[in-house]
């Protein structure tokens, strides 16, 4: 039989069905990659998306989660650059934080959508204004009373602003001199010879009584801020009896100011054993009543009912309390201002020595290292375009 | 015998025929190839304008602000046009006098703007934040000034911006101190979008009213008809006609391709839409 040869096949079939393969190859590598066009710019346009949700994520982040001591003790100008943060889905944010000046912040948050490898798909960039928002507490006196107050025993009250004395260089040199008690009522009850006559008042009167200024009012506006969101932004919570406040610092190397510690209420002494804790000015509150014994601390104290103070407790800041204040034995040194509804500054020993001392300064720090900072109330966002 | 090989008629006929038939299939082939790939251009054109679309409105009018004392950077709000001034971008000051504000433009704080700054035409304006009473975030307040020059400058030995106006001395109310070193600079030009039709054929196009632009300059198109409309609504999700009232829009877009595209087989071909809604947030307007 003889074996075919090539030349010997007629037609064109073959042809025709190559010609044929490669017009219908043609056809589908089109359609899949019209298709494939369709994915990818879908794809694009669904990580552009990501990428400015994850941006919008990053500002939200900063301003949620504002930590006072880190932000707030920023020199203006200064620049933090915080760690990245991966929400899962190959998309996370970097933020960037700028002080601008004293009160006013830029937050510029980067969020990216990448790849399983790592690469960038895509990345949109949003910012915002923010400022401080400084409670407005209305301390013109180094005692603001709304009721009757007593004075005995060999507490001191100063209404002459002076900086306490290791915050040297954190405010200017003080000019004003104040009222030493600023009360709603029209008398003031002493008790023993220190404080006949008021002697043991100083200020600018020694003593403003009959202030129609102080009435509840005073004690629960402060600029916007009611006293319950002052209170919901409480670091701490307290209730009973404290003692043994002290600043403390974290066991792990670098030492970094323990803010878990709760008698921990930062450290006004200044130096360097405690510096981390310097800058620290938690807000307390307290729903109940409170009686604090011995100790050093600064911020804002808050109380819903009385406070005794007792064991020369030195508290530097703005203390506020919705009932009456008590100071026993070696009472407390407050530096900064005193609102109560009440105050009873009598000591039962005659070492008490009760100390209300009117302090700009410590009111100042307080009240701005507390501060949390939220978006300006007009035109706060931005789209952060590539620099010109 | 070798001699009378050949093909008789009938198979010439049959061959003739067969070539015929696939001939002519593989022309229909390559027809319907060349239609398939234009519609799919076609198609893809139409979804990359509506995607372009769905970016840049957004875009121009996430930065809307609305103020606390009822202005707004509304400026006209129809149904298929829309007037705003429009964000070009910003910075922060490095120095402040009554007539020049410098902002810094250095790789730690840069100016950040969509385009260069453009006082030609009186095109772009300045925001200046001024904060009356430091300690009352309620008073802030942005100074509104026409730009009257734009140059490279310095502050302190570094890079910065040189933005002039006209003096913010007599500033209400109390004067150029409320404007302080650190203090956010915005750069905006007053913009218009809006639907027109030129040729039998809808387009976006947009103008800046600013700098006295009368045309308007096509932006994506071609649109349906109603192919550029808009929906203001309040806090609560509803619509409003106030401009100070509004959060947020909604813009729908509804693109047509530029050539009429095949429905299926046995119908004529047709000009396709598609279209693309996109809910835009007002991120500085109040909260609600």
């Amino acid at each position: 039989m003889r074996t075919p040869k090539l030349s010997d096949e007629r037609g064109i079939a073959l042809v025709m069905a190559v010609f044929a393969i490669v017009v219908i190859g043609a056809l589908v590598a089109g359609t899949f990659y019209a298709g494939r066009l369709e994915q990818r710019t879908g794809l694009n346009s669904m990580s552009g998306a990501q990428s400015f949700e994850a941006a919008e994520a990053g500002l939200v982040d900063v301003l949620d989660n504002w930590d006072p001591t880190v932000y707030n003790a920023m020199a203006n100008g200064d620049t933090l650059t915080l760690s990245s943060v991966s929400m899962g889905g190959n998309a996370g944010y970097v933020r960037r934080v700028t002080r601008l000046n004293d009160n006013l912040f830029q937050i510029v948050s980067a969020g990216a959508k990448t790849d399983a490898s790592g690469n960038i798909m895509a990345q949109r960039v949003v910012g915002t204004f923010a400022r401080l928002i400084l409670p407005l507490v209305d301390m013109s006196a180094a005692i603001t009373v709304n009721g009757t107050m007593t004075i005995g025993g060999s507490t001191e009250v100063s209404g002459v602003d002076r900086n306490p004395a290791s915050w040297t260089g954190s405010c200017a040199a003080p000019t004003d001199t104040l009222a030493g008690v600023r009360s709603s009522a029209n008398t003031i009850n002493t008790s023993g010879t220190n404080c006949s006559g008021l002697a043991c008042v100083e200020g600018n009167p020694r003593f403003q009584g009959s202030d129609t200024t102080v009435d509840s009012t005073i004690f629960n506006d402060f600029g916007g801020t009611s006293f319950a969101e002052l209170a919901a932004m409480a670091d701490l919570r307290l209730n009973g009896t404290v003692t043994g406040v002290a600043p403390s610092l974290t066991a792990t190397l670098p030492a970094r100011c323990d803010k878990t510690n709760t008698n921990n209420w930062g450290e006004p002494y200044g130096g360097t054993i405690y510096a981390p804790c310097f800058n620290y000015f938690p807000i307390i509150y307290v729903p109940n009543n409170l009686r604090i014994s011995g100790g050093r601390g600064q911020g804002i104290l808050l109380v819903q009912g009385d406070l005794e103070l007792s064991g020369g407790m030195e508290f530097y800041g703005p203390v506020i309390v919705q009932g009456t204040v008590k100071s026993t034995g070696t009472g407390g040194h407050i530096f900064g201002g005193l609102m109560a509804a009440q105050v009873d500054l009598d000591p039962s020993t005659l070492t008490g020595n009760s100390l209300a001392q009117f302090s700009s300064c410590a009111l100042e720090r307080a009240l701005r290292a507390s501060a949390t900072a939220r978006p300006l109330g007009e035109r706060a966002w931005i789209q952060v375009y590539s620099p010109n | 015998m070798r001699n009378t090989r050949g093909f008789t008629l009938v198979e010439l006929m049959v061959v003739v025929v067969m070539m015929a038939i696939v001939g002519g299939a593989t022309v229909r082939m390559l027809v319907n190839t060349q239609r398939i790939s234009r519609e799919q251009a076609e198609r893809v054109g139409l979804q990359s304008n509506l995607r372009t679309g769905a970016f840049l409105v957004p875009s121009e009018l996430a930065e809307v602000g609305i103020n606390k004392a009822g202005a707004s950077d509304l400026i006209f709000m129809g149904a298929n046009a829309i007037q705003y001034r429009a964000m070009r971008g910003s910075g922060v000051s490095c120095l402040v006098t009554p007539t020049e504000i410098r902002i810094w433009d250095v790789p730690d704080m840069p100016y950040y703007g969509l385009r260069n700054i453009d006082t030609n035409n009186n095109r772009d304006r300045v925001l200046i934040f001024a904060e009356v009473d430091p300690a009352d975030p309620d008073d802030d307040l942005w100074v509104d000034r026409q730009l009257t020059g734009v140059a490279p400058s310095t502050c302190a030995g570094r890079a910065a911006i040189a933005l002039s106006f006209a003096d913010i001395s007599a500033l209400t109310p109390t004067g150029i101190v409320d404007v302080t070193v650190g203090s956010p600079v915005r750069i905006y030009e007053v913009m218009r979008l809006e639907s027109f039709t030129t040729a039998g054929q809808t387009w976006l196009g947009a103008r800046s009213v600013s700098a006295g632009e009368v045309a308007l300059q096509p932006v994506l198109g071609p649109l349906a008809a109603n192919g550029f409309l808009l929906e203001y609504f309040d806090g609560s999700g509803n619509p409003t006609a106030s401009a100070t009232g509004v959060r947020a829009i909604r813009v729908t877009l509804r693109g047509l391709t530029q050539a009429a595209v095949s429905r299926g087989l046995g119908q004529a071909n047709q000009i396709a839409q598609d279209s693309l809604v996109a809910m835009i947030a007002l991120r500085n307007a109040p909260k609600p």
